[in-house]
């Protein structure tokens, strides 16, 4: 009886549909934290149908100017995460370097700034439900951006250290998927907490 | 308190639609069982020495028995939809004017308290409505999540503080019909039943008359003892007993100004009786645990004052 | 059988032993993760199989005096916890986790150490939540925690604390073990099993597995609103703040009810494997069977609300949720007719597997017809949160998942121990457990319809409920019975079971391709998957038919993967958080170190040149 080395009916040059396992393992991580996002936006919908005034409790719509500006801020970090990305297939180890390191402080200015914007909010969690569902959200995503920057700042050492190549890169793959989720999902949380009270007022009772 | 022994229009709604669902799952039980049995028996062998037909599926018989049981859900789907209409639609309209037609139900840990806006009376754990006569009722919760269910008049309606849902009563036949809560609602949840009694009309106008009449003045001298004892041990914390034409009192607990006429005490728990009544009293802990009502450490005195006190309030 | 014959022989071991603890703490090997997994999941279904006779024995009278109300309110919210996220979930787990790679014919899963850390996030958050009984605070609020109960106001102790953060941290489990059968059932098919070619066990961890990814974020979301109102003042859920109680009620359903598909389909696809094996014939309808599948899944997430018909919904969304319950119950009735026409024109053998996989059939038609009342509006406006509802949910868990699970058990443990258990103390075992599961249930459904609310310490005599509950603290007990049988077989088989060999069953899938239990790497060959059953194309053609080749080879899944501590130790880097935000942000801190050490440490590359 023979044995020919055929592998799996997917798993050609150990790529699946084009990507290794790994990366489609992040895809699923992605979908997974999306949903949490969804259910979350979904609650501040809820609660914003029951109130009689949104923002209830007297507090003002949202400032959009600084937060409009951190939003560019924050998109276009997919920029230098991408050129990265891009740079370590073809074998560039500076490109990933400079790349991740852009990205970095873009996410890193990103968060102070939004630190900065709940010092002046002149609400906190505690005050009502649009407290609570605010900072709640916004730090939620705070959060995934805290540990993209920490993914970067590992992904950096390594750089260094010489772990990535033209062929080996699947790391730097996930954490730049990763990071254009983090991006991408601040577009809907943007939406949602700070244009929505402004583009839909009738939207509560 | 059975759903099956309907005695309101809206309760023998629901039965009826009960039988038929029954009815429905009782044939489809007989006829898959059976299919099932029969197969497992007919088709058993001890060993096998040979395969059977190897038969992979059948795409009409597939289709039969896909659209057979669509066909029966859609049926049953618009026999729900009506009846739903008709069982709760009666709750969604506005309540008619009158002191009769219209009650609150608020739900407490552990306890029922019932008023009637309309003639500014509130009591607890029991209430009264005239027997064919609709009556609207609002419900909402001070604290946590209770449900409000009288099987043999209607179906649940759940109590969420912040919001008032509204469901309707009507018995067709006087009775006493029980209650009890039907969400978890903590340590006594299980001890928080309710009454419903239904009188002829005239018995009912009679019972709303007395209930509206502030408490007679005790004449007995150990039940006036009792009013002092009221206030000093500080039962006055959370009851009212309404004198005059206002109450003097805490709202914590029960309204106690007709508490000797109620069927039951502590939420259905006990039959009032000066008995029980004396039992609750001295230690409430003992018949419900973590209830609201603590243990006063009363002496014989004192209990007995309060008992000529209680009894007397019809 | 010639096909065996011609395999290179392998010394079967009594169990794939790791030869130290310290193995068992760094091993990544699916087998021996599966089996850890249902063994775990198997002790917790004890803890609340004693939890269920405990409360059982306090409503055998009424006005019973075993657990007065407060400690009866603990043992009935960790029968529930227990059961769904401590047993139903981990041991469907765990049984994928060891079936599914060879069914699929591959050496392991996608992320094998990513495996791991789902067993041990699994067992350390079991453990963090029964921890709480050490501290005579366990969660106290229901299974399903409804605020306000379950609030700061009303529920101040720290029972609901170690309830949302055990939830919060069985949730990783859970996702990670999801991700991890989502990429394998993608990756690592052998080659020709294209998915309507896979086995139907298969399909349902597929399914099941999406409903994780998408069901345990409003689960933890939830909970962790539910902590920052109750620790931080927060105002998700109190009216008074501008939240809404209710916001709690569909969070935790559209969680709730994708789970109990969750829970129920890994053991659907069991009796999909075990009937027709055990009929001698195909699945009647693979097609079919693997679309309702996949179409449950689907509508699965669209009927949450039929949890709430009770909250005061505007009618026409209970109409709307009532129709899609209705449409849910379509896929499931097909399954069963599919079921009988496998059965049907065969040759079945009445062995173990069989009985419960048929005991399944026959038990789910029950609950599922249940189910149906329950989705009739009106009818629910009466059944809800009585106990006609708790009869309605273990028929399906009990006659559904349980049954399916020990058809499981029965079916499979040969394989992973090499050892058959004893078939009488199986049928033993059968027989208790039906008995026990129709004593103890069935009267329910009456207790419901006179009456009887759910989740109450005790009840007055005089309403009728003395008989049927009486009779249920009788089968309750019977049902323990069976399990001290159950247990009693498998450990017995450990040491004189008869030695089970390739393929005690005469089977079909990959699975008993391989040795008893199979070597390390799972298979040395594996026969060309042409159909949904390759072993049986094999064993009645003896050579395959067409051009393919005659063996193949089983798919590696890239690098090979040794055994690593990194996924114990970011286990526990999270268990310590989590205990911590019980008691100390410090050491909550130093948790969280400990797990992004643990996950540099994990993702760090074996090999430090690339290309060398």
């Amino acid at each position: 009886m023979s044995v020919t080395s055929l592998k799996s009916l997917n798993f050609e040059r150990g790529l699946v549909h084009g990507h290794q396992p790994g990366w489609w393992g992040m895809v699923m991580l992605i979908i997974t934290e999306a949903t949490l996002f969804v259910y979350l936006l979904a609650s501040y919908f809820y609660l914003r149908a029951e109130a009689p005034a949104w923002p209830p409790g007297g507090i003002d719509r949202p400032d959009l100017l600084v937060p409009s500006l951190n939003s560019v801020i924050l998109l276009s970090s997919s920029v230098p995460m991408w050129w990265a990305d891009s740079g370590i297939r073809s074998g560039s180890q500076l490109r990933l370097m400079l790349g991740l390191a852009a990205s970095f402080g873009l996410g890193a200015l990103f968060l102070l700034i939004q630190g900065f914007e709940y010092a002046r909010l002149g609400f906190a969690p505690q005050v009502n439900a649009y407290g609570s569902a605010f900072f709640t959200i916004t730090a939620f995503h705070g959060g995934h951006v805290l540990a993209g920057l920490v993914m970067m700042a590992l992904m950096q050492v390594r750089t260094w250290l010489g772990h990535f190549d033209a062929r080996r890169h699947l790391a730097i793959e996930t954490t730049a998927l990763y990071w254009h989720f983090v991006d991408g999902v601040w577009i809907f949380i943007f939406a949602t907490l700070y244009l929505s009270p402004y583009l839909f007022p009738a939207l509560a009772r | 308190m059975s759903p099956l022994l309907p005695a309101g229009p809206a309760a023998a709604r629901i039965a009826d639609l009960t039988y038929v669902i029954f009815g429905l799952a009782a044939v489809v039980f007989i006829v898959v069982e059976s299919l099932l049995l029969f197969a497992v028996l007919r088709f058993r062998r001890a060993q096998v020495s040979s395969e059977p037909k190897q038969i992979y599926g059948n795409a009409p018989l597939e289709a039969v028995w896909t659209a057979v049981p669509a066909l029966i859900l859609a049926v049953l789907l618009a026999f729900t939809l009506r009846t739903m209409s008709a069982v709760a639609g009666p709750a969604r309209a506005a309540p008619a004017q009158g002191a009769a037609d219209a009650i609150q139900v608020i739900g407490h840990q552990w306890w029922w308290e019932v008023r009637y806006p309309g003639a500014q009376i509130s009591t607890a754990n029991e209430i009264h409505i005239a027997v064919g006569q609709p009556v609207h009722v609002d419900v909402s919760s001070t604290d946590v999540i209770h449900s409000f269910w009288v099987p043999q008049l209607q179906g649940k309606i759940d109590v969420i503080p912040g919001r008032i849902n509204a469901t309707w009563l009507q018995a067709d036949r006087p009775g006493v019909y029980r209650g009890q809560c039907a969400e978890f609602c903590g340590d006594q949840h299980a001890r928080m039943a309710l009454l419903v009694v239904a009188d002829p009309a005239d018995q009912f106008s009679a019972w709303l008359e007395a209930q509206q009449q502030p408490a007679a003045p005790p004449t007995d001298p150990q039940a006036q003892q009792g009013v002092q004892v009221f206030a000093r041990v500080g039962c006055i914390t959370c009851h009212t007993i309404r004198w005059g034409s206002t109450g003097a009192g805490g709202t914590r607990g029960p309204d106690l100004t007709h508490v000797g006429n109620r069927r039951t005490l502590a939420a259905g728990t006990l039959p009032n009786t000066p008995g029980t009544m004396a039992g609750w009293i001295a230690n409430p802990q003992a018949l419900k645990p973590g209830s609201d009502m603590p243990n006063l450490n009363l002496n014989g005195d004192d209990l007995q004052a309060l008992l000529a006190l209680l009894e007397g309030l019809r | 059988m010639a096909a065996t014959a011609e395999l290179p022989t392998v010394k079967p071991l009594t169990l794939s032993r790791p030869r130290a603890i310290v193995d068992w703490l760094s091993t990544i090997d699916h087998k021996v993760i599966g089996l850890s997994y249902v063994t775990t999941a198997f002790i917790f279904f004890l803890l609340g199989g004693i939890e269920a006779l405990l409360i059982r024995t306090q409503l055998v009278v009424p006005d019973g005096q075993l657990l007065d109300p407060r400690a009866y309110n603990q043992v009935f919210t960790m029968h529930g916890t227990t059961m769904v996220f401590l047993f139903g979930m981990p041991v469907l787990t765990g049984f994928g986790n060891y079936a599914v790679p060879l069914q699929i014919g591959a050496r392991d899963m996608a992320f094998p150490r990513l495996n791991a850390f789902g067993y041990w996030a699994f067992l350390l958050g079991g453990l963090f939540l029964y921890a709480s009984f050490l501290l005579g605070a366990a969660p106290n609020g229901g299974w399903f925690a409804y605020v306000p109960l379950t609030g700061p106001t009303y529920s101040p102790g720290i029972n609901m604390d170690f309830w949302a953060l055990g939830i919060i941290f069985l949730g990783m489990s859970t996702v990670a073990a999801a991700i991890n059968f989502v990429v394998t059932i993608m990756a690592l098919r052998a080659q020709g099993m294209t998915p309507f070619r896979m086995p139907l066990f298969v399909w349902t961890i597929l399914v099941t597995a999406c409903l994780m990814i998408i069901a345990i974020p409003p689960l933890s979301g939830a909970a962790t609103l539910l902590e920052l109102d109750r620790r931080f003042g927060t105002h998700f859920f109190d009216a008074q703040g501008g939240g809404d109680p209710l916001l709690w009620q569909h969070l935790f359903w559209n969680f709730g009810h994708p789970e109990v598909y969750i829970l129920i389909l890994p053991a659907m696809g069991m009796v999909s494997e075990i009937l027709p094996v055990f009929s001698r014939k195909p699945i009647f309808g693979y097609a079919a069977v693997a679309t309702s599948t996949v179409a449950i899944g689907f509508i699965s997430v669209t009927v949450w609300a039929h949890h709430m018909f009770a909250v005061g919904l505007p009618l026409v969304a209970q109409g709307f949720f009532a129709t899609s319950t209705v449409v849910i119950a379509v896929p499931t009735a097909v399954k069963i007719f599919n079921w009988i026409g496998t059965i049907w024109g065969g040759k079945v053998l009445l062995r173990p597997p069989f009985l419960f996989a048929a005991g399944f059939v026959a038990q789910f038609i029950i609950g599922g017809l249940s189910g149906v009342m329950v989705a009739t509006v009106p009818f629910d406006w009466q059944a809800e949160d009585t106990y006609f509802v708790v009869a309605h949910l273990h028929y399906v868990l009990i006659g559904g998942t349980v049954f399916g699970t020990l058809a499981g058990f029965h079916y499979w443990l040969p394989k992973m121990t090499g050892r058959m258990l004893d078939e009488r103390l199986g049928t033993l075992t059968f027989w208790l457990t039906f008995v026990g599961l129709n004593l103890a249930f069935f009267p329910m459904h009456i207790s419901g319809l006179l009456g009887m609310p759910r989740r109450v310490y005790t009840y007055p005599p005089g309403l009728g409920w003395e008989l049927p509950n009486f009779i249920s603290t009788l089968g309750a007990y019977i049902l323990g019975l069976a399990i001290l049988a159950f247990v009693y077989n498998v450990v017995r088989s450990l040491y004189v079971g008869e030695p089970a060999g390739d393929d005690p069953w005469d089977a079909w899938t990959l699975e008993w391709a391989t040795s008893s239990p199979p070597p390390p790497h799972n298979f040395h060959r594996l026969p060309p998957v042409l159909s949904a059953r390759p072993l049986w194309d094999l064993k009645r053609r003896g050579r395959p038919r067409g051009e393919a080749p005659d063996w193949i080879e089983p798919a590696e899944s890239g690098d090979p993967v040794c055994p690593s501590h990194w996924p114990l130790v970011v286990a526990l880097g999270l268990a310590l958080l989590f205990a911590a935000l019980l008691v100390s942000p410090v050491w909550a801190f130093a948790g969280g170190l400990m797990c992004v050490a643990g996950i540099v440490g994990w993702t760090w590359p074996a090999a430090p040149e690339p290309g060398a």
